[in-house]
Order: structure tokens, then C-alpha cells, then sequence
């Protein structure tokens, strides 16, 4: 069964001896390839996001980056200022203090270039302007009849009645309303304070009225946290998160500033939004995929010197493998001109694949020379040897590599790409360079007159456990492989167990501060930043949508144009209620003598009011309003009388001999007019225009150029919990289909990379099957190559079931690479069994068992250096593969040749070449 | 006479597969009326907690006294008045058929809730005013049950069944679907589905006899929706209970409760 092959001189085998003979020559040729290649690396992009591999056709993902490129509020920065390490009543102050100088900063020319507009807090204006056009019917119809007299008494009146209609018994209201109910509750007791200190003697200024009528009728204009201690300011970038030369340096610049201006005051502050989460996703990656190197470089080439024990392995190897990483960043420079971070991950793993090629022909070598032949004939005796089977390993690798190009995604076919190119360029590197530095070190041991360090090592030429390994194999081939067997049946048995990760941010790097604060935005602010959109050409279409998706259990809010500028046919609903609104004040006349026992009735309703909101606001658990409601009525969360309130203390007066209805006719002629002017105001009835409107709202929902509208859909959890999201876009879905968002894109790039996984493996696996035909020919020998993969494959599942391991987009689509780089170790393990022929597994695996041993040390060492990594998908990527070439490894050199002696020596199976079979017959 | 052979086939094809359906159909309606029994008990007494859990955060717990009873025109009629927390003891909420009454401790006065309302938190649970209480108004009144298979559930072989209104019913669910244990006939969990998914989900556990009827003395409800889940720990119940007294069920008895 011996096959023909030692002794014979291939091409390889010449091309290595004349190699070895001029190494200048080949070291000029390397250079001048190597210089075209950085040609090639000049024109490359590295694109290190997620968003640059998602889907990129997807129609989701095609409407987010319309969203990113054209409405400018989708790449706001979010600055989160953080106050709650200050006392209670110091924080709210100062969070605004903080805001209002970073608005100040960020809107002066120092920032001009980075920055093009800041905000932090309602357009008040317009608001007093237009704020009653905004108001659906149903409750200005409440208001008409709530301002028909804004007299003090007959207000309070109007304001009672209000609160005692028909009541929705809804906690989940007070929830979602807790700011602006706040700013309410402060408003009103503001009101009342005004009273009560009129009435003790001590007439409120403008300012202290209009302060509180701003509370009352507007609300907060900051954007603060439930509990006021935090607040955010949106800064509108000048550039994208696909600006990658500036996305870095710019955002740190102002993130670097937002911390100064924070830390000056005593306070935190922190960036983020998609662009800060973009930033961090670049450079975490950049950080991992250098370190990875790095990592993977240093060990694979001490563990060179260490196995070879040639002091100048670190050149004979380190060289030739760097140069394939350069040629095949340089190829995909010319080629597809970017590498993302699956690609840029690849390069790490290539390190590990890349030095296969160098072992292979280094331990041929050395074993030549150890064998006592000459250098020339050691190096065509190693390249005759193990040539053909790098060769086989390679075009294997490199074809299950080139079949991900099946794949549906732009993603997986830049992997499939890169990584056929990639092993390619390294085995052509390794067989160009690798006898060349040979000849070049023999040429500098023989000009000092120095022996060959490797002759007598017997380093790597056999080794003790492997040859017991064979042993055990070739007596107990049934025993080894059952063992076995049932050990990839139990893991097996694990698979379907295993789960995927569904929440991208998981992926991230860990401890990231912009994905934190996402974090404490839906727990401190109640709104997730990761919304849906929703593209609409049609402004006419938004205000039923929106109340349709206003009811869905799972959206929290939805903002829109038409929250801000009414459709025409809104404006035309509402503004008969402004007309009656400005016609009752307009016949308004203040006067006469207040009825203090009408007053005082109307207080005490209103103070039940109140405690009967603060019961309400206790049992729902919405601390902020129940705060803010005991504050007023001076209740603890018991319900005890812990503190004089507003109330107690005009009770006091009403019902003491010292009432004075003079004094509530003071603050009455102070109070109802300019309550009277607001509400005036507010009732505008002019036509509202594009013009009229704030520049955060049109900043905010239109685009640049165009006629579209942008609607965000916020959800009430946080988007990035699976089970929630499901539920969220389902619902949404019901609704309609045109909502897009990260949350969305990711799914994209989920579903993608499962579908292509998939896709790609069957491809792979195709590829690699017909390969194995061509080169053993022999259908038997193929399908027992492919057996220890499926093991490895089935047990890998297992493992990371038991593990809690999942599933997610990077490693679902690296998974399939095994096919290419699992099959190697069993190509080389049949092509010795070959040459060594039957009865001789013991001598085939001694002499092949430690290079694959070493091989496969040196891949995983190249997945395994992604472990380390901060960023999570990096790091489950690396223990996968690590874990999925251990396995793969154990049933190669395990399995595989107990299965190959049961076949051929037991069963009598014929796995020789069938065009050799008559010859050796 | 091959055409004739290919027709009876059909027609073989279609009974056994609409037949078994109905069959399917008829299983689900008995199992369903069976499960049922948990909702035919009137002039119920109960005193039970309410816990109450928001984005990790646990709030006081809810301790009620609820009285349920049927009028003979068959309107449900509950009571259900609040020992605890101090801020609302004495608070209480009646029901009587789609109207809704609160009766705040802290003021004496007494509010009628929207009929809206029915379908909102209450007390800030993750219960609706409607998932507290139907009356007799079961499950097999208002939804049409069709069988979807069986499933394991902590130990218990359970039949799930899915649940889509009658026609003309309102205020029902989109959907539910239910899981029936199959030795004691009864249930185990409900999913409730609104515009297309699942919304929030109950456990039904601590089934122990009372009379002739297993009760789940502990109920969870937990939003999907939400970070929410809130639990009704029963610790007492009667039914059939002497201290059930019609005139418990009028606004004229919320204003006399101190």
C-alpha cells in the first residue's frame, strides 16, 4: 500500500532546493510582492462596528443608516450628568448648573468644528406660544371649561372639578406621567405658597408667580432623571459614526470636556447614544484584535524557538508569517478595501493557521537533518514529504473558506474571502521564505564554521507519548474508538440544549461606560435610547398611527412631528376649543370681594385631592410623585402628618379671626391676570409652520433635505432584553411594518448570521468533501475523514451547552472555519497512514502526531489569544474555537486512526488512491 | 373508477382531519369547563397579601380583606378592602358588574372609576381590575378553547390550550393561552396576549382543597411588557362564607367603612 512519494523530486521539492541555494533572490521577490501589498493595505478602511456588518441590503438596516445620514438628532452624543453622590437638595441645582455650562461650552466656536448644535432643554416659546394647538381635543375641552375663570376662587373650582372627573384608576398614568406630574404638584403648592404668604403678609413678586405658573402650565425643561439627581444634554455631532477618522479623536474631545466640566462641580458625567457606542465598539475592537496579536504572536514563536530549539525561529518563522498577514491585508486592500471585525479577527486567527505551514515543513526538516542528510537535501526531503499534504490542507482550508462566498451576506462573504486569501498568502509566503531564510542561516552556520544546533535534537521527530498513544491505538483500535464514540453521543446529547444570545449589547466589551449609562437611562430616566423608528413621507398618516402604538402594553412613548406641529386637519379639530378658551378670557374681568368660605371649601377638596393622588402614587410605587404629593400635603408614605404643609398653614389663616379677604384679593389681581395672559397666549390660534418650530424638534424629526418625518417608538423595557424585544417588535408590528432601529438591525444581523452559519457550513463542508475526493480518491477515506469533524462538531454543542456558552453572531459564523481547519489534522494523519501503509498507524501517528500535536497547539493559541479580550464576542468567539480545535484535535488523533486500522486492517476496507489500486494490487 | 376511489380517499382525508379537529375541539371545550370549576364559587371571604415587585424593587406589601359575591340577576359583585399598607388600611374597591368604586381611607371620600378602567393596573399590580375578578364569568363563557398539545411544567404534565374570544365578546383578551394539568384538571399557568404577543403571564400554585375545589393559594402574575411581577399570597379563604353579606356591595357600605 506504500504510496510512491518519499524520494520522489516534485516541484515543490526543486522549487525548495533552489530556494535554499538563493536566498537573496527569493528575499528580493518577497520584498517586491511585499511592497505592492502595502500598495494595497493603503487603500484599505477598517470599518470596526457592528453596524458596518450588519445586513447592509436589509431593509431595516438600509432605513437606519437613511436615519443616521439624514436627521441629525440620531447621532446626538448623549452627555448624562450624574448627581446623585450630592445631597438631595443640592442635586437637582447643580445637575442643571452642570447642563446649562456644558450647553454653553459645546455651543461656543471652540467646539464649532465637532459640534453643531447643543440641547438640554424645552423650547419654553414656543411652548407659551402654541402650547394649547398641541393639546388633544378631549382635554381642551377640560380646559375651556378649566380657564373660563381664571378668578383665584372659581380656578380652584375648575381645578377640583378637573381632578374629580371620571377617574381611570390607572397607576400605570401616574408612571408614565411622573415627571410632568411633578413639575404639576411643585407648580400648584408654588400657587398655594403665593397665597399663603399673601395672607401672611407677604405678597409674592412677578417672578415668584410666573415661576410658578411656568411649573404649572409648562412642566420641567430639563431633561432629568425620576428622581431630578441626573440629567442629559443632547449634543448634535458634525460628523457620523461612518466619519471614522474623525469618530474617535472628536468624540473624545468632547467626552474629555463633558468630564472636566462635571468633575469642577463635584459631579459625574458620562457619554453615550449610538455614536459614543460606535466609538467604543471601534476602538475596543482595534484594543482586542492588537492585543490578540500581539498575544498570539509571542507565544506561537516561543513556543517555536522552544520545539525547534533554533535560536532564529522567531525569523525563520515570525517573518514568513507576519509577511502572509501583510499580504493578505494588502490582497484585501485591492479587493474589497476594508476589513471589519470579523475580518479584522481573522488576521488574528491566521497567526495560528499561517504557522501550520511552517511546522509542517520545519519538522520535515529538522527530521531530515536529524536523519544525517545535508541541508539541500533536508529541505527537498521536507517539502517532498509534507508539501503535498500542506498543499491538500491548505487548498482544503482555503476552499471551505471560499465557500462561505455562498453566503447571503455581505458579512460572511467578506469572510470567506479574506480567509481563502489569507491561507493561501501564508502557505505561499511559508514555501517561498521559509527554505529561503533555511539557506540563508546555513549559509551564516557555515561561513562561521558552526554545526547545525538541530542535528540530534530529535525534537519534534517522535515523541514518547504520542508513539504509546499509537500503540494503545494500533492493539485497542475497537476500545479507543467506542470510548470515543460514546463520548461525542453523551456531548452530543447536550446540543440541542445550547441557546443564543440575543442581546447585542452582551457582545460588547465589558464595563463600558456608554453601555452602562444605557442602562441607567431606562432605570433612572425611565426611556430606553435604543428606540424604533419609524419613516414616514406622509405627516397626515401620523396621528393615528401614533395612537395606535401609544396603546401597545410595551411602548412607553411615542414622540413625533405632530406632537410639535399639528397636521392641518389637527389644527382645524383644535382650534375652535382655542377660540372659546380665548373668548371666555377675552370677556374675563377680575373683581369683587373673594368668598373666603368658598376658599376654603375649594382647598379642602383640593388637599383630598391631592392625599387621595398621593395614596394612589404610594400604592402604585411611583416614588417621585408620591415624594412630591406627601411634600405638598405634609404626609409621610404612612399617610401620618409628619409636616406643616401649604395647606395647614392657610387653614391656619382662613380659620382664624384674622382671615382677610383683602389679602386674597391681593394675590388675586396678582395671580389670575398673568394666569389669564398665559393661558391667553397659549391658545394662539395662528397657523403653526415648519418656520415656527424649535430647531431640536426639527432637528429631531425632519431630515436634512427632503419632506419625511421620523417617529421614535420608545419602549418600556430595556429593547436589548430578548424576551421583552420580541414582544416590543411584535407588537409594534401589528401596527406597522416600517419600524427600523438597532434593535431591529441586530436582529438582522443575528438571523443573518444563523441562516449564513448554517448555509455556510453545508457549503463548507461540500467544498471540503469534494476536495478530500480529488485527493484521496477514494469515497471510503473520504467519509471516514469527515466522521471525527461531525464528532467534534456534535461535542462542541455539547460543551457549550453544559457551559452555558451561546450562541451568538461572531461565533455562529466563525464555527463554520472549523470545517476547513478541523479536517487538516486527519488529511495529514490519511497521508501518512498511506506512506506508511497498513499495520503501521503506530509509525504514521509517531511521525505525524506531534507536528499535528504542534499545529494544533499553535491554532488554538491563535483563537485562544481572543480570550483575553475585553469585548465579550471576542472572547466567547476564542473559547469556542479553542474549545472546538481541542476536540477536534482529541478525535483526530484519537478516533480517526482507531476508525482508519478497524477499516483497513480489520474490515479490509480498500482506502488506497482507486487509480493506484491496480498497481499495488 | 379511479376518480370515484380518489374521491372516498378525499373524503376519508378531509373526516379524519376535520373530525379529529372538532374532537380536538371538543376536548379542549371539556377541559376548559372542567378547569372552570376554580371560578363557580360564590359568597367567597378571603384574606390575602399582595406583593408587589417593580424593576427589582420590592414595595410594601398589600394586605386585603375581599368578599365576592353573586346577585341573582348574575352580576359579579366584589369588595376588596385594604388592611395594609397604613397609608391606604381602609382603602377599598368595589365592583358590581363593569363599575368601579374606590373608597379612599385617607379622605372618607368615595370615587367611581371609569369603565375603562377594568382593564388597568390595579393598586399598581400587574393584575388588571378584570384579572381580579370576573365573577362567574368563566373562562368557557367568554373564549372558544382548541387544543395545542401538551407540555411539562415543573413535574406536572399539563394540556395547553389556546383561547380566543367568543364573538361579540368584549374586553376579552386577544388570546390566552392556558395550561391545564392533566391528572387534577387544573390550571396551572395563563398567558395573556395583546396586539400580537404575549403581554404577561400567571402562575397558578399551592393548590389546596377548599370544599370540593383545589384553590392556588399563590398567584403571580409577572409582565412581559414590564419589569414587574406582583404575587396574591392567599392566606385565608371560604367559600360559601357567612360573612358575606349583600349589603356589603353598595357605595351607601364603602362610605360606613373606617
Amino acid at each position: 500500500m506504500k504510496i510512491r512519494t518519499e524520494g520522489t523530486r516534485t516541484l515543490l521539492s526543486r522549487w525548495a532546493g533552489w530556494a535554499g541555494t538563493n536566498p537573496g533572490k527569493v528575499l528580493l521577490i518577497t520584498l517586491a510582492i511585499t511592497v505592492i501589498m502595502l500598495v494595497g493595505i493603503s487603500m484599505l478602511k477598517m470599518d470596526m462596528t457592528f453596524f458596518s456588518i450588519m445586513p447592509q441590503s436589509s431593509p431595516q438596516v438600509r432605513d437606519l443608516r437613511r436615519i443616521i445620514d439624514e436627521y441629525p438628532f440620531a447621532s446626538a452624543l448623549v452627555a448624562v450628568v450624574d448627581g446623585r453622590a450630592l445631597p438631595e437638595e443640592r442635586a437637582t441645582e447643580t445637575v442643571k448648573a452642570v447642563i446649562d455650562e456644558m450647553t454653553a461650552v459645546f455651543a461656543s466656536e471652540e467646539f464649532s468644528s465637532s459640534v453643531q448644535s447643543v440641547y438640554s432643554t424645552v423650547d419654553t416659546e414656543f411652548l407659551e406660544e402654541y402650547g394649547l394647538l398641541l393639546v388633544e381635543p378631549k382635554d381642551l375641552a377640560r380646559f375651556r371649561t378649566m380657564y373660563a375663570d381664571p378668578d383665584l376662587v372659581p380656578f380652584l373650582t375648575a381645578l377640583n372639578d378637573d381632578l374629580e372627573r371620571e377617574y381611570s384608576g390607572d397607576g400605570d398614568a401616574l408612571e408614565d406621567d411622573e415627571m410632568q406630574i411633578v413639575a404639576w404638584v411643585r407648580g400648584v403648592e408654588r400657587i398655594m405658597d403665593g397665597l399663603a404668604d399673601t395672607m401672611e403678609g407677604d405678597l409674592p413678586g412677578r417672578d415668584e408667580i410666573e415661576a410658578a405658573l411656568d411649573d404649572y402650565l409648562i412642566g420641567e425643561t430639563y431633561f432629568l432623571s425620576r428622581s431630578e439627581d441626573m440629567g442629559v444634554l443632547f449634543i448634535n455631532p458634525t460628523y457620523s459614526v461612518d466619519d471614522l477618522a474623525r469618530l474617535v479623536p472628536e468624540t473624545d474631545r468632547i467626552e474629555e470636556r463633558v468630564r472636566r466640566i462635571a468633575e469642577e462641580r463635584g459631579v459625574t458625567a458620562g457619554l453615550t447614544g449610538i455614536t459614543v457606542i460606535a466609538r467604543d465598539e471601534f476602538v475596543t475592537s482595534e484594543q482586542g484584535v492588537a492585543v490578540s496579536m500581539l498575544i498570539a504572536f509571542v507565544l506561537i514563536l516561543l513556543l517555536m524557538v522552544a520545539v525547534f530549539r533554533i535560536r532564529t525561529s522567531p525569523i525563520i518563522i515570525g517573518l514568513p508569517l507576519l509577511l502572509g498577514i501583510v499580504w493578505t491585508i494588502g490582497v484585501t486592500g485591492f479587493t474589497i478595501q476594508r476589513l471589519s471585525i470579523i475580518t479584522a479577527m481573522y488576521m488574528v486567527a491566521l497567526v495560528g493557521l499561517g504557522v501550520d505551514y511552517a511546522v509542517h515543513l520545519m519538522t520535515g526538516f529538522v527530521q531530515e537533518r536529524d536523519r544525517g542528510r545535508n541541508f539541500i537535501e533536508a529541505i527537498t526531503g521536507s517539502f517532498t514529504k509534507s508539501g503535498r499534504g500542506i498543499v491538500t490542507g491548505a487548498l482544503t482550508t482555503a476552499a471551505a473558506f471560499f465557500a462561505l462566498l455562498m453566503a447571503d451576506s455581505e458579512m460572511i462573504r467578506e469572510l470567506g474571502i479574506v480567509a481563502g486569501i489569507g491561507i493561501i498568502c501564508e502557505m505561499t509566503v511559508m514555501f517561498m521564505v521559509i527554505p529561503a531564510l533555511l539557506g540563508w542561516r546555513q549559509k551564516r552556520l557555515e561561513r562561521k564554521g558552526k554545526v547545525d544546533t538541530v542535528i540530534g535534537q530529535k525534537a519534534v521527530v517522535s515523541s514518547d507519548f504520542v508513539d504509546g498513544v499509537g500503540q494503545v491505538i494500533a492493539r485497542r483500535p475497537g476500545a479507543v474508538a467506542l470510548a470515543l464514540l460514546i463520548l461525542g453521543v453523551a456531548l452530543g446529547s447536550q446540543a440541542p440544549n445550547v441557546t443564543v444570545e440575543t442581546n447585542l449589547m452582551e457582545l460588547q466589551a465589558e464595563g463600558l461606560e456608554s453601555i452602562e449609562l444605557q442602562d441607567t437611562l431606562v432605570e433612572e430616566f425611565g426611556a430606553a435610547p435604543d428606540t424604533l423608528y419609524l419613516i414616514s413621507d406622509d405627516r397626515n398618516e401620523l396621528p393615528s398611527l401614533v395612537d395606535d402604538l401609544e396603546d401597545l402594553e410595551s411602548v412607553k412613548a411615542v414622540d413625533t412631528i405632530t406632537h410639535w406641529w399639528p397636521t392641518d386637519a389637527q389644527q382645524a379639530k383644535r382650534r375652535p376649543y382655542l377660540r372659546d378658551i380665548r373668548d371666555g378670557l377675552d370677556e374675563w374681568g377680575s373683581g369683587g370681594e373673594p368668598d373666603l368660605d368658598l376658599l376654603t371649601e375649594e382647598l379642602y377638596r383640593l388637599e383630598a385631592n391631592l392625599v387621595e393622588m398621593g395614596d394612589l402614587a404610594v400604592l402604585g410605587g411611583t416614588d417621585r410623585v408620591a415624594f412630591a404629593l406627601n411634600r405638598v400635603t405634609g404626609l409621610d408614605d404612612d399617610g401620618r402628618k409628619v409636616a406643616t404643609s401649604v395647606f395647614d398653614r392657610l387653614f391656619a389663616v382662613l380659620e382664624s379671626d384674622g382671615a382677610d379677604s383683602a389679602a386674597v384679593a391681593a394675590y388675586r389681581d396678582a395671580f389670575s391676570p398673568r394666569l389669564r395672559d398665559r393661558v391667553y397666549r397659549m391658545a394662539g390660534v395662528d397657523r403653526v409652520t415648519l418656520a415656527d418650530l424649535p430647531t431640536m424638534t426639527t432637528d429631531t424629526f425632519l431630515p436634512r433635505s427632503g419632506s419625511s418625518t421620523l417617529t421614535s417608538i420608545s419602549p418600556r423595557r430595556n429593547p436589548w432584553d430578548g424576551e421583552y424585544r420580541s414582544i416590543f417588535t411584535a407588537q409594534v408590528g401589528t401596527v406597522t411594518e416600517r419600524g427600523t432601529g438597532m434593535i431591529l438591525a441586530a436582529d438582522q444581523l443575528m438571523e443573518v448570521a444563523q441562516n449564513d452559519g448554517g448555509r455556510a457550513m453545508i457549503a463548507a463542508l461540500v467544498a471540503v468533501f469534494i476536495i478530500l475526493l480529488f485527493d484521496f480518491r477514494n469515497l471510503k477515506l473520504a467519509g471516514l475523514t469527515f466522521a471525527p469533524l461531525v464528532l467534534a462538531f456534535v461535542s462542541l454543542y455539547g460543551v457549550m451547552a453544559i457551559f452555558d456558552i451561546k450562541f451568538d453572531f461572531l461565533n455562529i459564523i466563525a464555527i463554520p472555519l472549523l470545517v476547513g481547519i478541523g479536517v487538516d489534522n486527519t488529511v495529514h494523519i490519511n497521508h501518512r497512514y498511506l506512506i506508511e501503509g497498513r499495520g503501521e498507524m503506530r509509525t504514521a501517528l509517531a511521525r505525524t502526531g506531534s507536528a499535528v500535536a504542534l499545529t494544533t497547539i499553535t491554532t488554538m493559541i491563535g483563537f485562544a489569544s481572543f480570550i483575553p479580550s475585553i469585548m465579550r464576542a471576542m472572547r466567547s468567539t476564542g473559547i469556542v474555537l479553542t474549545v472546538a480545535m481541542a476536540l477536534s484535535f482529541i478525535y483526530a488523533v484519537l478516533f480517526h486512526p482507531a476508525v482508519l486500522v478497524i477499516a483497513a486492517e480489520r474490515w479490509g476496507w480498500n482506502l488506497r488512491p482507486n487509480t493506484s489500486r491496480k498497481e499495488h494490487t | 373508477m379511479h376518480a370515484k376511489k380518489r374521491s372516498i380517499s378525499i373524503l376519508i382525508a378531509l373526516f379524519t382531519t376535520f373530525g379529529a379537529a372538532i374532537l380536538g375541539a371538543q376536548d379542549a371545550e371539556a377541559l376548559l369547563a372542567e378547569a372552570d370549576r376554580v371560578f363557580r364559587i360564590d359568597r367567597v371571604h378571603a384574606r390575602s397579601t399582595l406583593y408587589v415587585t417593580r424593576s427589582g424593587r420590592e414595595q410594601a406589601p398589600q394586605v386585603m380583606e375581599g368578599f365576592e359575591f353573586e346577585a341573582r340577576d348574575g352580576t359579579a359583585r366584589a369588595l376588596s378592602v385594604f388592611n395594609s399598607p397604613p397609608r391606604v388600611a381602609g382603602t377599598a374597591y368595589l365592583t358590581v358588574g363593569d363599575d368601579l368604586w374606590v373608597r379612599f381611607a385617607s379622605t372618607g371620600r368615595v370615587r367611581k372609576l371609569s369603565s375603562s378602567a377594568k382593564k388597568n393596573s390595579a393598586a399598581g399590580s400587574d393584575f388588571s381590575y378584570a384579572d381580579m375578578g370576573e365573577g362567574s364569568r368563566s373562562f368557557s363563557d367568554r373564549y372558544e378553547a382548541s387544543h395545542d398539545g401538551t407540555e411539562r411544567i415543573d413535574g406536572a404534565e399539563c394540556h395547553r390550550l389556546i383561547l380566543t374570544p367568543r364573538r361579540g365578546e368584549r374586553d376579552a383578551y386577544e388570546q390566552l393561552t392556558v395550561w391545564i394539568t392533566e391528572a387534577e384538571r387544573r390550571y396551572r399557568r395563563i398567558e395573556y396576549f395583546e396586539n400580537g404577543a404575549a403581554i404577561k403571564v400567571m402562575e397558578l400554585e399551592d393548590h389546596r382543597p377548599v370544599g370540593d375545589i383545589e384553590y392556588p393559594f399563590r398567584i403571580t402574575m409577572r409582565s412581559l411588557a414590564r419589569d414587574s411581577v406582583s404575587t396574591i399570597v392567599t392566606d385565608f379563604i371560604e367559600f360559601d362564607s357567612p360573612a358575606v353579606e349583600e349589603r356589603f356591595f353598595s357605595t351607601a357600605y364603602l362610605d360606613t367603612i373606617r
